[in-house]
């Protein structure tokens, strides 16, 4: 996939026939390129314009200026239709699972809606495709008829992967996939993700506000600060110039020395 | 709505090395069970711990293990559904079960506060200025003049600027960060002994985690509060905790001051879920390429589940057959340390 | 401001969707008023047919709309068939009354029932509920025309309220204050039945709303600061409650309009009610058109009403955000 050039304001506007002059530059000049089966990462604030990318990627927001392209098509300025075809093999997967989930249907249920709404293939088949995302995620099938809220936090994230795998995308979009988890549970997600991309060729564009995290998985990482790029590079280089545009909470150093004896005694 | 003392179990639990009169507040063998829809689980099993005026505890735990439920088990403010089928809470010196609502209101606030983990309890039709003052107001005769001056004063203490603005805010003008230090000074301003913090930077983004965290340091050195500190991220423990108890399934698996339990944790779930927490690579660990995450395998227990044996067994790297069939005791390791684990017992 | 002007475009624009509506429903029921006379064999085909001609009644439906429109302009509403005299003059008199009737009726039954539900939502399974919960469901099984009925009858047996009319008979002479009181006496009954008719209902939200606004994430963080319980009721969950409870006003005012013309027909009170019901049966059609016209402007008005109410209780509404 590549970006060049995207440009996003959102206007605020006072009166419902007047364009108000005030605008929020979410996006500005934004270019990034993403190689197929590789891990991006987008590391920003809250409020740095990630997200606005992310909405924008799968066409649930369209940019003012720049362009698109996936698989060599540009995706800016087409109609819903074709917008919506050419998409379909970018899949995004929100932070907030128990929102993005609907509390009335069972698991299986939300697994096989993106087939029905594509109107792909008869129930049979599409049991049988959200069998086989459930056990890719590693979700048992004894919670197939389970509504989400009788799942854990761990569990909604796997279902929603689930139902982000199941029409076969190439690329993955996760918005802070992994933030609110329990940390026992970040590292079982994370490493589930890894795994089904050596697995599938999955392409990943991995945003988070976390650097930490982000940089042990990826090949690259992007940092946006108020919808600019402002670092872009492979992850040892991003970390060490990030101490001034990018300021991490300190770990604490006690901790680091253990996991220094830790990593010595190979415990 | 007093529970007697009721000791179903014979307490086995050796006392953490707190065990003066002098303690502030003292738990011992606290159950609490819920039930819902016919079934019954516990929520807090057999808890006692101990906190020192002064002291500043950090409790340790992932969701479910249940933490919200023993903090508000001392503040009395149990949903319907729950009900307390044995232990006890000594708060300076009384025990809490005996006491009525109207004594308990008193309590409440004035000698034991809590911060909540999601600001949004603020009322969002009132000034946060109001919301503020009515807490003293509540415990203290004063005027909304004298209410004002307090409240400017702990404004000033947590790091809220501009109080003349935000006095007169209602909750909606102010960022998420302000809104969680309204939440502290409601907490503060009338100068408990306890504070309990449930996660208070769990819903605030990292930098501004990070600066409430500090006011929150301030707060420890410059005054004689108590403070329990729950979170489920070690490194938010790290900098501003005495001591750490580490809760898993409803228990405290592992009890003692930070840097020793940091150091050389010894219950089996410590260790794991310190090296989950992410950490800042060396960098020339990166050119060994993508890692895999560390992880704890497996899940939680389920509430509903009884296990005959340690509730981590199944997820433990030390598991031994003893795991399987009994439930561990607290032991005491050295002064101040515990721990539930039969790798230590045996020892 | 701004808030306002929307609103209040938007109910110009409902008063005339309104009358459009119920122009072309009375036009579309069948017969006017000429059919009686048509029946009446002395009067003679051409007399009836210029009569029709004379009123506009042959002209199709958009001339007849636009000339009653018009008319409306002049203030005058339209022409009533039965009473030979414009419209206007006719509903204002009758509509002070029912303005009178409506709006101390909806006064006094929120004036009861906040207090009743706040108490019965802060007792709520205790036996104040339960006694709260059984009076209201009988009241609600009961029709309004069974309370009318029945407040007439009591009415008659025990000469404690005047039956019928608003005026005593000798009161021609006497003082204003005088003339008031009886107003205010023969206006006992309605009054009565109207709130009794609306009491369960409003009580039975109200309780709603201020149990959800107790159980409410707010109301129920602020025990732990030790607050007393009538102020966690009052100042914390109220407000909660309140959003509801505005929008519950706006449609309260509707449904004791409507029951109040009901009412106004039993117990012959000289209100729209009385009017609406003869022009009904009579085919009057610009009577009945202003009728529901001035029925719709009370009850867009109730709604700006409620609106304004809402946006005086609820800051979010008012400020924006500065964060």
């Amino acid at each position: 996939m590549e970006i060049q050039g995207l440009c996003k304001t959102y206007s605020q506007a006072r009166w419902w026939w007047r364009q108000s002059q005030f605008g929020v530059r979410a996006l500005q000049d934004v270019d990034l390129v993403l190689k197929t089966g590789t891990t991006l990462a987008l590391v920003g604030e809250s409020g740095s314009g990630k997200t606005t990318l992310a909405m924008c990627l799968v066409g649930l927001e369209q940019p003012d200026a720049g362009d698109i392209r996936f698989e060599g098509k540009s995706v800016v300025g087409l109609g819903r239709r074709k917008r919506m075809a050419a998409l379909q093999n970018i899949q995004l997967i929100f932070q907030d699972s128990a929102g993005a989930l609907n509390p009335f249907m069972s698991a299986a249920e939300i697994i096989e809606e993106p087939l029905r709404i594509r109107g792909h293939e008869h129930k049979k088949e599409r049991a049988e495709r959200s069998v086989e995302a459930m056990e890719q995620v590693g979700l048992s099938l004894r919670w197939k008829d389970r509504r989400p809220s009788e799942l854990s936090g761990g569990q909604r994230q796997r279902l929603a992967i689930a139902r982000g795998l199941v029409l076969k995308p190439r690329l993955l979009i996760l918005d802070e996939a992994v933030s609110g988890l329990d940390l026992s549970i970040q590292g079982q997600i994370m490493n589930l993700l890894l795994d089904l991309q050596a697995a599938q060729g999955l392409s990943y564009l991995y945003i988070s506000h976390n650097l930490d995290v982000v940089s042990r998985i990826s090949d690259e990482v992007a940092i946006i600060h108020e919808g600019r790029i402002v670092e872009h590079g492979r992850p040892s280089e991003v970390l060490a110039s990030a101490q001034h545009t990018y300021p991490q909470v300190p770990w604490p150093a006690i901790l680091t020395q253990k996991s220094a004896c830790r990593a010595h005694s190979g415990a | 709505m007093g529970v007697s003392v009721i000791n179903a179990v014979p307490a086995s639990v050796h006392q953490a090395c707190h065990h003066t009169a002098g303690d502030l507040l003292r738990v011992q063998d606290l159950t609490v069970r819920f039930s819902e829809r016919g079934r019954e689980f516990t929520a807090v099993d057999r808890v006692g711990f101990g906190i020192a005026a002064g002291e500043t505890v950090g409790l340790l735990g992932e969701s479910g293990c249940g933490k919200t439920t023993l903090a508000l088990s001392l503040l009395r403010l149990l949903p319907d559904a729950a009900h307390v089928t044995c232990g006890s809470i000594v708060f300076h010196g009384q025990d809490l079960f005996s006491l009525d609502e109207f004594q308990l209101r008193e309590v409440r606030g004035a000698e034991m506060a809590i911060i909540y983990q999601d600001s949004s309890v603020l009322n969002p039709v009132m000034r946060v200025g109001s919301q503020v003052s009515e807490v003293l107001r509540a415990h203290r005769k004063c005027n909304a003049r004298q209410a004002r001056e307090e409240a400017e004063a702990v404004f000033a203490a947590i790091g809220l600027r501009e109080f003349d603005r935000i006095y007169n805010a209602y909750p909606h003008q102010l960022s998420g960060g302000q809104r969680q230090r309204i939440a502290i000074a409601q907490a503060l301003i009338c100068k408990p002994r306890l504070v309990i913090a449930d996660e208070p930077t769990a819903s605030v983004d990292r930098n501004t985690a990070f600066d409430i965290l500090e006011c929150m340091k301030k707060l420890r050195h410059s005054s004689d509060t108590s403070f329990l500190f729950i979170s489920h991220d070690p490194a938010t423990l790290a900098g501003i905790a005495d001591r750490i108890m580490v809760m898993y399934g409803g228990q405290i698996v592992e009890d003692g001051p930070l840097g020793e339990v940091y150091s050389q944790p010894l219950h089996p779930y410590t260790d794991a879920l310190l090296q989950c927490a992410p950490q800042r690579i060396a960098l020339k660990d990166f050119d060994r390429g993508r890692d895999r995450l560390p992880c704890i395998p497996g899940k939680a227990p389920e509430p509903f589940e009884v296990l005959p044996g340690c509730s981590f067994s199944s997820r433990c790297r030390n598991r031994m057959k003893i795991c399987d069939e009994r439930r561990p005791e607290q032991v005491e390791v050295s002064t101040c340390r515990s721990v539930r684990c039969f790798k230590h017992e045996v020892e | 401001m701004r808030y306002f002007g929307h609103r209040v475009l938007q109910s110009i624009f409902l008063l005339i969707g309104v009358s459009l509506l119920s122009f072309a429903f009375v036009d579309l029921a069948p017969g006017n008023f000429f059919d009686e006379m048509r029946l009446n064999p002395q009067i003679s085909r051409e007399t009836v047919a210029n009569l029709q001609r004379q009123y506009g009644m042959e002209r199709a439906f958009p001339i007849r709309y636009v000339r009653w429109l018009k008319s409306v302009a002049r203030g005058e509403f339209g022409f009533s068939f039965a009473y030979n005299a414009p419209v206007a003059p006719l509903l204002w008199s009758r509509a002070r009354n029912t303005l009178l009737l409506t709006g101390s009726a909806s006064l006094l039954a929120w004036l009861f029932a906040l207090p009743l539900g706040i108490l019965n939502a802060a007792k709520s399974r205790g036996w104040i509920d339960c006694a709260g919960g059984l009076v209201t469901s009988v009241l609600l099984a009961t029709p309004d025309l069974l309370l009318a009925l029945g407040l007439l009858w009591l009415a008659l047996r025990t000469h404690w309220l005047p039956v019928g009319g608003i005026l005593l008979p000798e009161s021609a002479g006497r003082s204003e204050w005088q003339r008031l009181k009886g107003i205010g006496v023969h206006s006992a009954g309605p009054v009565l039945a109207l709130v009794i008719g609306s009491l369960p209902t409003l009580t039975r939200h109200i309780r709603t709303a201020m149990i959800e606004g107790l159980d409410s994430p707010c109301a129920r963080a602020v025990r732990a600061h030790g607050i007393p319980r009538w102020r966690i009721v009052l100042r914390h969950a109220l407000p909660v409650a309140a959003s509801p409870l505005i929008s519950l006003f706006g449609l309260s005012l509707g449904s004791l309009l409507s029951a109040s013309l009901l009412t106004e027909v039993v117990m012959s009170w000289p209100g729209l009610g009385p009017l609406l019901f003869e022009a009904i049966l009579a085919r009057d059609l610009y009577v009945v058109i202003g009728a529901v016209m001035f029925a719709s402007l009370f009850l867009i008005g109730g709604m700006l009403l409620g609106d304004v109410l809402l946006f005086v209780a609820d800051p979010r509404i008012r400020t924006e955000r500065l964060a």
